[in-house]
């Protein structure tokens, strides 16, 4: 009954044959998806968009882009989360926020990107900017590791992980000799960082053993 | 009776942007400021960490926050735009949220109390310099040096939590270059991105955004740009070769830290403000104003 009254282009939302209409599958909002729940915890409704683009004009990184922040926005309303997740443009935000500045809905698009980046992360998806991926996993260990970032430390590993040695190997004098690489690592920041990671770490396990004992119970 | 604040002065500027660092302490010495580290700070974790592990993200400025709340002071100087950025936007995550609070509290081991505001030093000295306090203590001037004012993305976006100035057209800086004798030009990329962090990984991206901005600058007429956030200064500064050999441009011009500025209007030396160390050498435009 209830798929007889509700036709989307003439044809039924349900079918037995056909299963869910593919166009209606394709609604905003139809689809709760792990990106859009994030989202709204984080008291971004990305369904207040209209399209005007302003973000995708006011963008630095729209030309290179495979899909510009509006499209973004709208796979994420739509729930296709595997084309926002699988996107070059997650990796190319440096999060400038022109789109959040300029959004007249005040939706906080650079931060859609950077929820995405995380789950992207978290979900392991292959990148379609792997040097990006490695600077943010480089980033994170060398500033857990040391406590405050050791900028020697971190572009060596990067040219590590990324295979790329030669990279900028013009600017290596210059800023030897201008005394702008500091060699050793300062540790002031170590203790206090390791309080900070094992007391996170034994947080996120807590958080997850309810989490597991909530869905059990 | 001398001002106190808390300093936080982020990593870089104990490293690539010991510039930043001096200047900025010897011009509030002279503006009779004291800055006092917090002991022990740790990293802010920068947008990079907030991808990877977003409560330490949100903890670890916090972290440094409650340590400036135990100091008993009120305001902390936070010159790094990327780090300044961070530490508002922890805050603002953290009233927003009480999910976010609870668990920040639970790593932290302790509340925050909301006590610490955090400020640019630009703020302070633009205040200071261009509201009359501090304007017997100039003893030069730039003789109407023409200077690009460029604020960068971290600095005014975004709006709704940083609050500095106005996002598409601040003049904080400007009013502190008109205060000291400069005359700031009018130009379209003063908060366009440099590419930041890009730069370690996809340089031909930050020496295209850099080339912009450069082109823009010099076009518009100014002799030197003056910035606020050591990302923007290594972007700009570091990448004018290379850009010259892509682009067959000619651009020299030098990029020096708004400290730097005010730093040789207070007498202070050119050593003392690290002037010797950045790429493209600004002693002959200095030289030309009988700043050097």
């Amino acid at each position: 009954m209830f798929s007889e009254c509700c036709l989307w282009k003439g044809r039924p939302m349900f079918s037995a044959s056909e299963g869910l209409n593919p166009v209606v599958s394709l609604m905003p909002g139809f689809r709760n998806t792990e990106s859009r729940r994030l989202l709204l915890e984080k008291g971004i409704n990305v369904d207040l968009c209209f399209q005007c683009r302003k973000c995708a004009s006011g963008c630095w990184a729209s030309d290179l882009m495979d899909l510009n922040p509006t499209q973004i926005v709208h796979a994420v309303r739509l729930g296709l989360d595997d084309l926002a997740l699988g996107s070059k443009s997650i990796w190319l935000c440096t999060k400038c926020a022109t789109c959040t500045a300029r959004c007249p809905q005040g939706v906080d698009i650079a931060k859609v990107s950077f929820v995405l980046r995380s789950l992207a992360h978290r979900r392991g998806i292959p990148s379609k900017l792997p040097s990006v991926t490695a600077f943010d996993r480089a980033f994170a260990r060398n500033m857990t590791i040391f406590g405050r970032v050791y900028e020697f430390g971190l572009i060596n590993q990067l040219r590590m992980a990324t295979r790329n040695f030669r990279q900028d190997s013009e600017l290596a004098m210059p800023m030897i000799f201008k005394g702008k690489i500091k060699f050793l690592p300062s540790l002031a920041g170590f203790f206090g960082m390791r309080r900070l990671k094992s007391r996170a770490k034994a947080c996120g396990k807590a958080g997850e053993r309810q989490a597991k004992e909530g869905l059990d119970s | 009776m001398a001002d106190l604040y808390a300093y936080y002065p982020g990593c870089s500027l104990h490293a690539s942007a010991k510039e930043y660092d001096r200047s900025l302490k010897a011009v509030f010495a002279k503006l009779n400021i004291e800055l006092e580290e917090p002991k022990g700070w740790v990293c802010c974790g920068a947008s990079a960490t907030y991808c990877i592990d977003e409560s330490l993200a949100v903890s670890l400025p916090v972290q440094n926050l409650r340590s400036i709340e135990k100091m008993g002071l009120g305001e902390v100087v936070v010159p790094c735009a990327a780090c300044f950025q961070r530490l508002k936007t922890a805050v603002h995550e953290m009233k927003e949220s009480a999910e976010t609070e609870r668990r920040v509290e639970q790593i932290l081991g302790g509340k925050y109390g909301y006590s610490v505001a955090v400020r640019h030093p630009l703020e302070i000295v633009e205040k200071l310099v261009s509201g009359g306090a501090a304007k017997d203590m100039l003893i030069g001037n730039l003789g109407q040096m023409r200077v690009a004012c460029y604020y960068g993305c971290m600095l005014v976006r975004p709006p709704k939590i940083m609050g500095f100035d106005q996002p598409e057209d601040p003049l904080t800086m400007d009013r502190l270059i008109s205060a000291i004798g400069g005359s700031p030009v009018q130009w379209s990329y003063k908060v366009d991105c440099c590419g930041a962090s890009l730069t370690l990984n996809e340089p031909d991206i930050v020496v295209k955004l850099a080339k912009d901005i450069i082109e823009d600058a010099v076009e518009s007429g100014a002799e030197v740009i003056a910035v606020g956030c050591q990302l923007c200064q290594a972007n700009l500064d570091m990448r004018q070769a290379r850009i010259n050999a892509q682009y067959s441009t000619d651009f020299h011009i030098p990029i020096l830290y708004f400290s730097q500025l005010l730093g040789l209007t207070l007498g202070i030396g050119a050593k003392k403000l690290g002037l010797r160390k950045h790429i493209v050498d600004p002693m002959p435009v200095l030289a030309r104003y009988g700043l050097a």
